[in-house]
């Protein structure tokens, strides 16, 4: 779609193609006659690539920088330790792709097959697709404005070739916005098990929160959980704990019982996890035993509970 | 009116009429209420006593204590169809330069942390026939704020929109607020190259921006995403002034040990191979944190912390850099 309007009402508005900013619009008659209220017929080619994927789960938070990227990598490392699980990681962070970074991979590129793009391999059971792979340069910006990075997120979810995938784990960026209402609206014919929420124990982060857990609920996405990241801090040295982001309203916990989501677990700050990420290794090989990597897995079989429970309800629910 | 070397009267909306600002009803275009605004172009040119130096994506000036708060109008039910906090943490500012007026506008739409931190949440935004008055957190009027925080029914609302109507609302956040006479509007943007950053530049050109201050934290993987920003900044003409390298390092407050908890360095580095002044790191400090929380003034209360000294050494460095960037 070329250039809109900065107060464009929207494809889709009752005011498409007739509201006063329509007017000068290179797509107003297109709006008009009403071609941007009929369905994306990419939903139902999204759906229908979606069908060899089991398990699909969004990471969300409401703020930058509360360990989003890090927590989806590691999820994806966790989960794919099962050799027989085949897992995908997709990034939909148009602006700020960490994931490549984070899981070792950059540099590399996509390719492309007969069948569509090719994800890139970490392991056997582990592809990782984001627009960092498309990049040619680390300093490369994307400025792109919403239409575009719907565009690309419609071709990362139609057309790579993800195979026969158990899970699926989308990382996100920030906030309440265009990739997020995509994402949604693309996979809305193919069923989202449920998103999970990640934040700091701050308030000014909780506040984030609350805003993406009604998101959620609006848009009608099940809510798998909220992670407290960054936790507390055990000092290497004297080994006492302290709260360097300290919970002043009660911390995540609070938080979860006044709005009735579960509360999935909280990971402690630990230095070794941003060396791990910067070096693009998984910190559970890094360090088995630390409390950080009891909480990971603690959290990762909850997430894989909540899975199994919910494609054993659909079952019945299709078999009664 | 003022004479030459003399400070504008203030009391600038005496003997006006104000009328308050309909709250924002999410899912839909915000629109003015019925009072248009008188002057559409509140930043108006420098003169020889009002100075304009617009910066991007920096510190925020330190708070100074709550006000009354006013009850929020229901006007409609809402229809909600990288760093964190720290890119709007405090600067001292008015304590360097107690005449400085200073104004923060929050462009993170889905997530406006401004009000919190500095205690100003459930405060309402007023209209005046000069446009909308942004809110002030002293007597003094020495910081104005201005965020979508202010402007939604619920605080817990998600703010759920594409691009254009973004940019819409931003565009009159630079247009339709009444600043007036400013030496700094600090804007706080949200992470990323996308429509906020974008439609910020845009209503911000025609008043010739000071430049942009990029934050970072120190693992590589931070410094890899910032790498980007400065390439937006260079593309879009905003000049960097420079780099902060934000959560560097946390001393133990029970043995004193300083652990790099997300690495070390990397913002410095960043600067260097881009060519951009690094203009210091800042250290991680719980206290900072809890007053960002409670919405406490951290640089009256904890003058002697690090942070305090970083944080300072930033600002005077801002300061004292701002005449050379002025054309």
């Amino acid at each position: 779609m070329e250039e809109v309007p900065h107060d464009c009402p929207g494809a889709d508005s009752a005011q498409a193609g007739r509201g006063t900013s329509c007017q000068g619009c290179p797509n107003q008659r297109l709006c008009a006659s009403g071609a941007g209220a009929t369905p994306d017929p990419a939903i139902e080619e999204i759906k229908e690539k979606m069908k060899t994927v089991k398990h699909k789960i969004l990471v969300l938070s409401g703020k930058g920088g509360v360990g989003k990227s890090t927590f989806s990598a590691h999820l994806a490392h966790g989960l794919a330790e099962d050799e027989n699980t085949q897992i995908a990681l997709l990034d939909i962070d148009i602006c700020g792709p960490s994931i490549p970074k984070i899981m070792g991979l950059e540099g590399e590129q996509v390719h492309q097959s007969g069948s569509g793009w090719s994800p890139v391999y970490v392991e056997d059971n582990l592809g990782v697709m984001s627009v960092g792979f498309l990049l040619s340069s680390p300093d490369d910006a994307v400025i792109w404005r919403g239409p575009k990075k719907n565009g690309m997120i419609k071709q990362f979810l139609r057309d790579v070739d993800w195979g026969e995938v158990d899970y699926l784990i989308v990382d996100t960026p920030p906030g309440t916005s265009d990739e997020h209402l995509s994402v949604v609206q693309y996979l809305a014919a193919a069923r989202i098990d449920g998103a999970v929420i990640i934040t700091t124990p701050q308030e000014v982060s909780l506040q984030d929160v609350r805003k993406e857990i009604n998101f959620c609920r609006k848009v009608k996405l099940p809510i798998i959980g909220v992670v407290e990241n960054m936790s507390g801090f055990i000092c290497p040295k004297c080994k006492k704990e302290s709260q360097i982001f300290p919970p002043t309203t009660g911390g995540a916990e609070l938080m979860c019982q006044d709005l009735e989501v579960p509360l999935l677990g909280r990971v402690p700050l630990d230095p070794l996890i941003g060396k791990n990420c910067d070096k693009g290794q998984s910190f559970f090989i890094d360090a088995p035993d630390s409390p950080a990597t009891l909480a990971y897995r603690s959290i990762i079989q909850r997430i894989q509970e909540f899975c199994d429970l919910r494609q054993s309800e659909e079952e019945n629910l299709i078999n009664s | 009116m003022a004479g030459p070397g003399q400070r504008p009267r203030r009391g600038r909306f005496l003997n006006t009429v104000v009328f308050r600002v309909p709250r924002i009803r999410c899912g839909r275009a915000w629109k003015p209420g019925r009072h248009q605004a008188h002057h559409p172009g509140p930043l108006r040119k420098r003169g020889r006593w009002e100075k304009h130096h617009l910066h991007g994506a920096g510190p925020g000036p330190a708070p100074c204590g709550q006000e009354g708060e006013r009850p929020a109008p229901h006007w409609a039910e809402p229809q909600a169809a990288t760093c964190i906090p720290a890119e709007a943490w405090r600067c001292p500012w008015p304590r360097l330069c107690p005449s400085l007026q200073v104004g923060i506008l929050d462009v993170d739409l889905c997530g406006p942390s401004i009000p919190r931190m500095f205690g100003a949440q459930g405060r309402a935004v007023h209209q005046c026939d000069r446009g909308w008055a942004p809110v002030f957190l002293d007597r003094e009027q020495s910081i104005s704020l201005m965020s979508v925080g202010f402007l939604l029914e619920k605080p817990d609302e998600a703010v759920v929109w594409r691009g254009p109507k973004k940019n819409a609302l931003i565009k009159q956040f630079v247009s339709d607020v009444a600043w007036g006479e400013l030496d700094y509007l600090v804007v706080d943007t949200p992470p990323g190259t996308s429509d906020e950053h974008m439609a910020t530049i845009e209503a911000l050109r025609p008043y010739q921006p000071l430049g942009a201050l990029v934050v970072t934290t120190p693992q590589a993987v931070s410094v890899g995403d910032v790498r980007r920003e400065l390439t937006f900044c260079r593309k879009t003409g905003v000049r960097v002034m420079g780099v902060v390298e934000n959560m560097s390092g946390f001393t133990c407050p029970h043995c004193t040990e300083c652990t790099s908890v997300f690495s070390r360095g990397g913002g410095e580095e960043l600067a260097r191979l881009a060519g951009v002044p690094f203009l210091g790191s800042v250290p991680l400090d719980p206290e900072l944190m809890r007053s960002l929380e409670e919405g406490h003034d951290f640089i009256r209360e904890f003058p002697g912390s690090p942070t305090f000294a970083a944080l300072t050494s930033i600002a005077r460095k801002i300061l004292d850099a701002t005449p050379t960037y002025l054309p």
